[in-house]
């Protein structure tokens, strides 16, 4: 039986809407995370993908506890970090790591990155002074930087290697767990390719686990081991990477996967159009949430949550489909 | 490792930093006005550094037969060494000049002297003054706008309740408090009265920095709250920190002038502008040299400090990018 490193269940995040200045009242939700389940083996890639605006980076948020869940639970080593206290949980950051998309904004640009690469060791104390900054070149060399260049600020830096660094310092305090936010989104397609295998290289190295969240379906194809794909706040379809891609069985799957360019220029591809935008996550469908969109929506789509299917051991949809 | 980093080496020609001290001085200098704030600024500490080497006479010297004398007169030398007998040695300085540049007052002193030596008291009531009310207004700008909230309703509440009193009645009713007025008491009721309108600018140049995604990277490896005020925010909130800083000086000078112009603030005998000015204004029509110098001083003190705060407003604003 394999490990589970991160498991969640029924995950919930509502942001509230409200109304007035003084006297504020609620007057209503957006749904960003509604009822997300799904759990991690240790040392594998979970890629989480979904158009913009489902709830992915928040998702990624609410397990590192960058915001706080409104219900749900999120275990990781079998602890529920949802209800650790401030220090506990500050201990549990040891283990757990954010990259983010945008490898400018989330660098300090006043703070060198040797600084930035060292942050975390200092946070915990665990080296300091010649061993901290050998621990700082290590991560650098490591994750392709040259170590001379630590005193440099992150605008003499290209955004790929700036990228670089947001990993070094990812890995400063050797985590178990990485949360990949759309990491490759704001780079160039070559560099992408690069820092994609970075990750698969580091993965190896240190037996890292990630949860990979993209929207680009080509590179959660190449670096995951399971996919979820996301809809407006819940996962509709999840399997292994390679199920997926050859056995889609969610229409809104179906419909990313024909969307995602084949390099043939005879590939005549059947190209499923979803009609429309994704409906409001304050005021989502009833029933299923695709169905507004769906070609293939049936009568009971819009009354009732469609009922979870296994295909196969680790491969199920949520659809009325294959009742 | 598989993947090929990027070059490593970054490109060798100057960082186009924003905030560094060379580019923001080569920008100032475009200015033909920020230039001359920048020059009278420098000129200013030059002369209160320098104010017991240049000045030509002592600052409290009495030159009985040179009372109330118009700029430019020359007194014999025999007069200005017979002044001196009797006198114990050190207690005055010698004369290094017989000339009187800016004339004396209605008691025989050098006004120019006078002047140098005020621009010490200017200097360091505008400065430390400067410095307690940024104290203050950093501390709860900061703090109002990280943590928000309740605190921050309460802590700006009481900012607006400080910013409602007429500043300088405020400074009196402050300096009223201490049993003797002096440097001191000046520089500190100027530094309690003038750091609300910090406080505001603080807490919304903060309330914009800690939605950046450096400030929720640092959160993530488990940083401190203080770490993250003092590493991250405040140090990419300097700009117009270092900008309404300049400018307050400038108030602050002229808010002690009016404090010792009333009496309340430095006292006579130490050569405050505003003391010159109070001394001066019943002979401003028989002298008006007594009074127009020391009013001069002080024009073109705050102007140069003005001038130089906005130079620094365009030089920092990092919108507007070296051409």
């Amino acid at each position: 039986m394999p490990e589970i490193l991160l498991q969640t269940v029924d995950v919930m995040k509502h942001f509230p809407i409200t109304e007035g200045i003084i006297f504020q009242k609620q007057t209503g939700a957006v749904k960003a995370v509604d009822g997300v389940s799904f759990s991690i083996e240790k040392g594998k890639t979970l890629g989480l993908v979904g158009e913009s605006g489902c709830g992915k980076s928040t998702l990624g948020r609410l397990i590192l506890r960058l915001i706080e869940v409104t219900s749900g639970e999120i275990i990781f080593e079998g602890r529920d970090i949802a209800k650790l206290n401030r220090r506990a949980m500050r201990e549990l950051r040891k283990d757990m790591s954010i990259v983010f998309q945008d490898p400018q904004a989330s660098l300090n640009p006043r703070l060198p990155v040797g600084m930035a690469i060292a942050e975390p060791l200092e946070v915990f104390g665990v080296a300091k002074g010649s061993e901290k900054r050998e621990r700082v070149k290590e991560l650098m060399e490591l994750v392709g930087i040259n170590p001379d260049s630590l005193n440099r600020y992150p605008h003499e830096f290209s955004g790929g290697q700036k990228q670089r660094i947001g990993i070094a310092r990812a890995l400063a305090l050797n985590p178990k767990l990485i949360v990949c936010d759309e990491p490759v989104r704001a780079l160039d397609v070559s560099i992408q390719a690069q820092v994609v295998n970075l990750f698969q290289d580091l993965q190896k190295q240190f037996n890292l686990t990630y949860l990979f969240i993209a929207h680009d379906l080509s590179i959660i194809e190449h670096i995951s081991d399971y996919v979820a794909v996301m809809y407006l706040g819940k996962i509709v379809e999840y399997a292994p990477s390679v199920e997926l891609y050859a056995n889609p069985k969610h229409p809104y799957t179906k419909a990313l996967l024909s969307a995602v360019p084949v390099p043939d220029p005879d590939h005549k591809p059947d190209r499923i159009l979803l009609e429309g935008d994704p409906p409001s996550p304050a005021n989502p469908p009833s029933g299923c949430r695709f169905h507004t969109r769906c070609k293939y929506v049936l009568p009971e789509c819009s009354v009732e949550e469609p009922p979870r299917i296994h295909f196969s051991d680790d491969h199920w949809a949520e659809c009325y489909l294959y009742k | 490792m598989t993947s090929t980093p990027e070059n490593k080496t970054t490109s060798t020609h100057a960082p186009q930093s924003v905030f560094g001290l060379i580019p923001t001085l080569k920008r100032i200098s475009k200015s033909r006005s920020a230039f001359f704030g920048m020059v009278v600024v420098l000129m200013l500490f030059l002369t209160a550094g320098l104010a017991s080497f240049i000045s030509p006479h002592d600052k409290a010297m009495q030159y009985r037969s040179a009372v109330k004398v118009p700029p430019m007169t020359r007194i014999p030398w025999s007069e200005i060494n017979a002044e001196f007998e009797g006198v114990p040695a050190g207690q005055f300085q010698p004369a290094r000049s017989n000339l009187f540049v800016l004339g004396t007052d209605k008691f025989g002193r050098d006004i120019l002297s006078r002047i140098l030596y005020g621009a010490q008291i200017s200097l360091i009531v505008g400065v430390l003054a400067e410095v307690i009310a940024l104290l203050i207004g950093v501390t709860i700008g900061a703090m109002a706008g990280y943590f928000g909230g309740l605190l921050d309703s309460l802590l700006m509440r009481l900012t607006d309740t400080f910013f409602a009193f007429p500043s300088l009645l405020l400074a009196i009713g402050i300096l009223a408090v201490f049993e003797k007025p002096g440097l001191f008491t000046v520089f500190v009721a100027l530094g309690v009265v003038g750091w609300t309108s910090i406080a505001r600018m603080v807490r919304g140049t903060v309330l914009s920095v800690k939605e950046d995604d450096f400030v929720e990277a640092a959160r993530a490896v488990g940083a401190s709250d203080s770490r993250i005020i003092l590493r991250h925010i405040l140090p990419n909130s300097l700009a117009p920190i270092i900008v309404v800083g300049t400018l307050g000086v400038a108030s602050n000078i002229l808010s002690e002038a009016g404090l010792s112009f009333l009496g309340l603030g430095v006292q006579p005998p130490t050569p405050s502008w505003g003391i010159m000015l109070a001394e001066g204004r019943n002979l401003i029509q028989s002298s008006p040299w007594i009074c127009i110098f020391p009013g001069l001083a002080i024009l073109f003190t705050v102007l140069g400090f003005n001038l130089l705060g906005d130079g620094l407003r365009d030089a920092l604003d990092p919108r507007l990018k070296v051409q």
